[in-house]
C-alpha cells in the first residue's frame, strides 16, 4: 500500500530564540541549589585570596605558640588551637588556597591533556586510538589514590608529586569523553561537508568538534574538582600529600588525630571544610548538569 | 558461557604480566639493597656481595623478573625487609580481613542505598524526595577518612558502645565498614534514583500499565529488571574504590588489612612488601572486575547473548 | 450526539485535557466528543499535535499525570464511567476487556522478559490459572500473530521491529478484550511491513467481537479498515460519519483539504495543495473555532463561538457553523 498520508505542515512552536548560553544560564538560576553552591564557592575562593594578604605564613599559618596549644574554640580563637598552639581559623583560611589550586589545577591540566588525546584517539582511529585507549583504560580503572601512592613512593612525597599524580588520574576520564565526543561527531553530515569546503582538519576539531562536546566535560570538571579535592586531603592524611607543616585540611585531620580524646574540634573543623566545599561544587555541578541537559527530568 | 569465561581468564594473563612488569620495573629503580638490609650486623663487603649473588640480585633484569614471576605462582615473592617475614604470605594472611571490611561495606552500602533509591524516584519531588537526595549529597561530599573520625567521635567516645580500633571481634567491623559504607550508599542512591527515573518513563513501562499492572507489580518486575543493570555497572566501577576507601578505613581504625599493609611498607621502603602487595592487588582487582561481568551477564540478557557470541 | 437506543461500546463527552509543563500550559484535547458503537472500527484521523494519543491514553485513565490532567468531560466504556473507577477497577478493566496497542514497537516491550513471560503475564493478571496454562496460551498467541511457538522464550531484541509489533499485538489480545485501542499500531515500520501488519489486524478483528479505535494519519488504512471516521483537529472532533460519508460526501473544509493534500499518485504532473496556514500554538486558549484562521468561510461568528457538532445525517455529524445556512456546500466537494 503506498503511503497516502497527510501532508502536515509541521507545527513550529514560537520560543523566544535564545542562545543557547542564555538559556543554560537562566535554567542554572532557578536551581537554588546551584546558587548556593557558587555563592559558597565564591566567598571560599576571596576568603582564600584575602588570607594571603591579611596573614603571613610564617608568623601566623605555621609558627609554634605552645602556651596556646589545645585550646577549644572561643572568642579569641574561633576555631580554637591546635597542638602546635596555632590558630586554626587561619590555618583553614591557608588551606582553602591548597585545595582550591590543587582541586582545580590539577583537573583544568588533566583536562588539557585528557582532551588532546582524547581528540587524537577519536579522530584518528585504528592503532592509535587502541594504544591510546587501552593505556587509558588501566589509569581509568586504577582509583587516582593508588595512582598517587604508586608516584609517590617512586618520586617521593611533595605538592608538586601530588599534583602529578592527580592530573593523570584526572585526564583519563577527560580522555573517554573527549573521544566519545570526537567519534559522534565525527560521523555526522555537517563535518563532512566543512571536509568537502577544505577546512583543515585542527580547524574542524577547534570549530566544531569541541564546542558540541562542551556540556558534558563542564559538568565532569565541577564534579571532578570535589572528588579531586577529597583526593587530595585523603592523601595528604595518609602522609603521603602535601608535606607538613602546611595546613593543607587533609594533613590537619591527621595530626588531629592523636588529640581526639581530649580535642576532637581539632578532627571535625577541617573535615566540615573539606565537605562545604565538595558540596558546593557538587551542588553547581548538578545544577549544571541539569541546566545543559535538554531533556530535564520534570 | 564457560568458554567466554575461560577466554577472559586467559585475558587476565598478558594484563597481569604487564602491569607486574611494569610494577617490577619502576619498584626495582627505587630499590634499595636488600643484601644490605638482609646481611647481619659486621657482615663485610664480600659476605654483603655473597648474599647478593644468593638473592639473584646480580643477574639481568628479564631474568630477575622472569624468576620473580615464577616465584609468585610457587607462593615466593621474597621476604619483607622490616618483618623479615614472607612477602605472598603476610598479603594472604591480611586479605581475608579486607575482603571482610569491603563486603560489609558494599553490603551495608546496597541495603540502604537501593531502597532509598527507589523510595525517592517514587516519591519525585516531593519532601522525602529532598531529604533523601539532601542525605546522598552530604554523603557524597564527605572525605570518607573524616566520616571514620565522626563515627569514633560519636560511638566510641562519647557513647561507648563500639570499639575505635583494631580487629576485635564482630563489633569491631561495624564501625570501619559503616565508614566506607556510607559513602558508597550515598553514591549508589543517586545512581538508583537516576536510573528509576530513566526507566519510569520508558514506553514499556506504559505497555505494563496498560496491561493492568498493579503500580507495584510495575516498580517491582518492569522498573527495578531494567533500572538494576546500570546500578550494578556503577557498583561494579566503584568496587576498586572500595579497596581505596578501606585503605582509609583500615588506617584510621587499625585494621589489619591489605590497604594498611601497602601504606606502611611504602612508608618505611620495604621494597618487596610493596612490589608483591601491588601486583597481587592488580590481581585481585582483574578477578573481580571479571566476576563483575559475569555477574552483569546475568541481568541483561543482551549482554548475555553477546557474551555467547563472542565465543 | 449520542442516541439513547444505540448500543455504544465507548462514549466520550466534552473531553478536555491539559498538561502542565515548565513552558506553560498544553492545551491537548479541547471539548472531545466521541462515540463507537460496539463491534464497529472507528478510525480518528488528524495530523501529529493533533491530540490523538492523549485521547486514546484518557481512555484507560493512562495520561501521565504530573504533568498531564484530565480536567473535565466524562469517558463511558460499555456504560461504566471511566473517570469514577478505583484504582482496582482500572488495573482490573486494563488488558483484559480494553486492551491498547502503542506506536513504537522498538520500545514497546519490556528487554529483560521473554516474549513469553510478557503474553503469559497479560493472562495471569486476569485470568486464574497456572503457569503452565498461561505458557500454553502464549504459545496459542504467537502462532495466532504468525510468529514461530519456539519463540516463545526469546527476547524482545531478537525480534525484528514487525516482528515486536506482532508481539505486542499478541499481548493485547491474550486476553480477548471487548474494545481495542490501536494508537497509529504500523506508523513507524517499513511500508511493506506496514502492509503485513495491517492484513494481520483487519484478520483479527474480523475474527472477533471487538470494537476497535484506530488512530491514524493515514486515509488509506481507515479506507481498508474501518466502517466509522472522525476527524481530529486542534483537540476537537470536526466531523464525523461512516467511511463512506467521510470519504465521499466530505462537509468540513479541513476533511477537505486534507483529502486535497494528498499527492495523486495516477496523475502525476498535478501540484500539490496543501492547507494554508498552521495548526494553531497548542499552548493558546483557543476562542471560537480553532479552524477559523485557515478557514476560507470563516465569519464573525466563528472568531468567537466554538461550533458543536452538528447531525446532518444519522450517521454523519459536522463541527461548523456555516451549515446555519442550510444550502451552504463545499465548493470543492469530492464526489464518487
Amino acid at each position: 500500500m503506498a503511503d497516502i498520508s497527510i501532508s502536515s505542515v509541521s507545527v513550529e512552536q514560537e520560543f523566544k530564540s535564545r542562545s543557547l548560553g542564555q538559556e543554560t544560564l537562566r535554567r542554572l538560576l532557578k536551581n537554588k541549589g546551584a546558587i548556593i553552591g557558587m555563592l559558597f564557592l565564591l566567598i571560599l575562593i576571596i576568603a582564600a585570596v584575602l588570607s594571603g594578604f591579611i596573614y603571613d605564613y610564617d608568623t601566623d599559618v605555621i609558627s609554634q605558640n605552645i602556651g596556646e596549644r589545645l585550646q577549644w574554640p572561643s572568642r579569641a580563637h574561633i576555631f580554637g588551637t591546635d597542638e602546635l598552639g596555632r590558630d586554626i581559623f587561619i590555618r583553614i583560611l591557608y588551606g582553602a588556597r591548597y585545595s582550591l589550586t590543587i582541586g582545580s589545577g590539577s583537573v583544568l591540566i588533566g583536562l588539557i591533556i585528557g582532551v588532546i588525546f582524547g581528540s587524537v584517539a577519536g579522530f584518528y582511529g585504528g592503532m592509535v586510538d587502541q594504544v591510546i585507549m587501552r593505556t587509558n583504560d588501566i589509569l581509568y580503572a586504577v582509583p587516582n589514590i593508588m595512582i598517587a601512592v604508586v608516584i609517590v613512593s617512586l618520586l617521593g612525597t611533595s605538592t608538586f608529586n601530588l599534583l602529578l599524580a592527580l592530573c593523570v588520574s584526572a585526564s583519563s576520564s577527560f580522555v573517554r569523553i573527549a573521544r566519545a565526543s570526537v567519534m559522534t561527531i565525527r560521523g555526522q553530515e555537517y563535518i563532512e561537508s566543512a571536509y568537502a569546503m577544505g577546512l583543515p582538519t585542527w580547524k574542524i576539531i577547534l570549530k566544531h568538534v569541541i564546542p558540541n562536546s562542551l556540556s558534558p566535560i563542564i559538568v565532569q570538571v565541577t564534579l571532578l574538582i570535589g572528588t579531586t579535592i577529597i583526593s587530595a586531603s585523603s592523601l595528604s592524611f595518609l602522609g603521603i600529600g602535601v608535606p607538613s607543616p602546611a595546613p593543607e585540611w587533609g594533613a590537619m585531620l591527621s595530626a588531629g588525630r592523636s588529640q581526639i580524646r581530649n580535642a576532637s574540634y581539632i578532627c571535625v573543623i577541617p573535615g566540615l571544610a573539606i565537605m562545604f566545599t565538595v558540596l558546593a561544587l557538587n551542588l553547581l555541578g548538578d545544577g549544571l548538569r541539569d541546566a545543559l541537559d535538554p531533556k530535564l527530568k520534570k | 558461557m564457560f568458554r567466554y569465561i575461560l577466554k577472559r581468564l586467559l585475558l587476565m594473563i598478558p594484563v597481569i604480566l604487564v602491569t607486574s612488569l611494569v610494577i617490577y620495573f619502576a619498584m626495582s629503580l627505587t630499590g634499595g639493597d636488600p643484601a644490605i638490609y638482609l646481611a647481619p650486623e659486621n657482615a663485610s663487603d664480600a659476605q654483603i656481595q655473597q648474599i647478593r649473588v644468593d638473592l639473584g640480585l646480580t643477574e639481568s633484569f628479564p631474568i630477575r623478573y622472569l624468576k620473580y614471576m615464577a616465584g609468585m605462582f610457587r607462593g615466593n615473592m621474597g621476604t619483607s625487609y622490616v618483618t623479615k617475614r614472607d612477602v605472598f604470605n603476610t598479603f594472604m594472611t591480611r586479605l581475608p580481613n579486607t575482603l571482610q571490611l569491603a563486603g560489609a561495606s558494599v553490603l551495608i552500602a546496597t541495603l540502604i542505598a537501593i531502597p532509598l533509591g527507589i523510595y525517592t524516584a517514587i516519591h519525585q519531588n516531593t519532601w522525602k524526595d529532598t531529604a533523601g537526595m539532601i542525605f546522598a549529597l552530604f554523603g557524597v561530599s564527605m572525605p570518607n577518612f573524616w566520616l571514620g573520625l565522626m563515627l569514633i567521635i560519636l560511638f566510641s567516645l562519647k557513647l561507648g558502645w563500639l570499639p575505635s580500633g583494631g580487629k576485635t571481634g564482630l563489633l569491631s567491623l561495624v564501625l570501619p565498614s559503616m565508614t566506607v559504607g556510607l559513602g558508597l550508599a550515598a553514591l549508589i542512591t543517586r545512581t538508583t534514583r537516576s536510573s528509576m527515573l530513566d526507566v519510569i518513563r520508558e514506553d514499556y513501562i506504559r505497555t505494563a500499565r496498560a496491561k493492568g499492572c498493579s503500580e507495584k507489580r510495575v516498580i517491582r518486575k518492569h522498573a527495578m529488571g531494567n533500572a538494576l543493570i546500570p546500578i550494578i555497572t556503577v557498583i561494579g566501577m566503584q568496587l576498586s574504590n572500595v579497596l581505596t576507601g578501606s585503605v582509609l578505613a583500615e588506617t584510621v581504625f587499625s585494621w589489619p588489612g591489605i590497604g594498611r599493609l601497602i601504606f606502611e611498607s611504602i612508608s618505611k621502603r620495604d621494597t618487596p612488601m610493596v612490589t608483591g602487595s601491588i601486583i597481587l592487588c592488580s590481581v585481585l582487582m582483574v578477578a573481580i572486575n571479571l566476576l563483575v561481568d559475569v555477574i552483569y551477564a546475568f541481568f541483561d540478557p543482551r549482554i548475555k547473548a553477546q557474551f555467547m557470541r563472542k565465543v | 450526539m449520542a442516541d439513547e437506543k444505540m448500543d455504544y461500546m465507548l462514549e466520550v463527552k466534552d473531553l478536555k485535557v491539559q498538561y502542565n509543563t515548565d513552558a506553560g500550559i498544553v492545551y491537548a484535547v479541547n471539548g472531545l466528543d466521541l462515540c463507537i458503537t460496539s463491534k464497529k472500527t472507528l478510525g480518528l484521523v488528524g495530523e501529529t499535535g493533533a491530540g490523538k494519543t492523549t485521547t486514546a491514553l484518557s481512555i484507560l485513565n493512562l495520561v501521565p499525570n504530573p504533568p498531564g490532567k484530565i480536567t473535565s468531560g466524562e469517558i463511558f466504556l460499555a456504560g461504566k464511567s471511566v473517570l469514577g473507577m478505583s484504582i482496582n477497577e482500572l488495573e482490573k478493566m486494563r488488558g483484559n476487556e480494553v486492551a491498547m496497542i502503542f506506536q513504537d514497537p522498538m520500545t514497546a516491550l519490556n528487554p529483560v522478559m521473554t516474549v513469553g513471560d510478557q503474553i503469559a503475564e497479560s493472562i495471569m493478571l486476569h485470568n486464574k490459572v497456572s503457569e503452565t496454562e498461561s505458557m500454553s496460551r502464549a504459545k496459542e498467541m504467537l502462532r495466532l500473530v504468525g510468529i514461530d511457538e519456539g519463540r516463545i522464550h526469546d527476547y524482545p531484541h531478537q525480534f525484528s521491529g514487525g516482528m515486536r509489533q506482532r508481539v505486542v499485538i499478541a499481548i493485547a489480545l491474550a486476553c480477548h478484550p471487548k474494545f481495542l485501542i490501536a494508537d497509529e499500531p504500523t506508523t513507524a515500520l517499513d511500508v511493506t511491513i506496514q502492509a503485513q501488519v495491517l492484513e494481520l489486524i483487519k484478520q483479527l478483528i474480523a475474527k472477533s467481537d471487538m470494537s476497535v479505535l484506530l488512530i491514524t494519519h493515514d486515509l488509506g488504512v481507515v479506507a481498508e479498515i474501518c466502517d466509522e471516521v472522525a476527524v481530529m483537529y486542534s483537540g476537537r472532533i470536526v466531523e464525523k460519519g461512516t467511511t463512506d460519508d467521510v470519504f465521499n460526501h466530505i462537509l468540513h473544509v479541513y476533511t477537505e483539504g486534507l483529502f486535497n493534500s494528498l499527492p495523486n499518485l495516477r496523475e502525476r504532473g498535478e501540484e500539490l495543495q496543501p492547507i494554508k496556514g498552521m495548526m494553531p500554538n497548542p499552548m493558546e486558549k483557543i476562542v471560537g473555532c480553532s479552524f477559523a484562521p485557515r478557514c476560507p468561510y470563516a465569519a464573525k461568528r466563528c472568531l468567537s463561538e466554538i461550533p458543536a457538532l452538528r447531525k446532518m445525517s444519522d450517521t454523519h455529524f459536522v463541527a461548523c457553523h456555516a451549515y446555519d445556512d442550510k444550502t451552504f456546500t463545499l465548493k470543492g466537494n469530492i464526489n464518487g
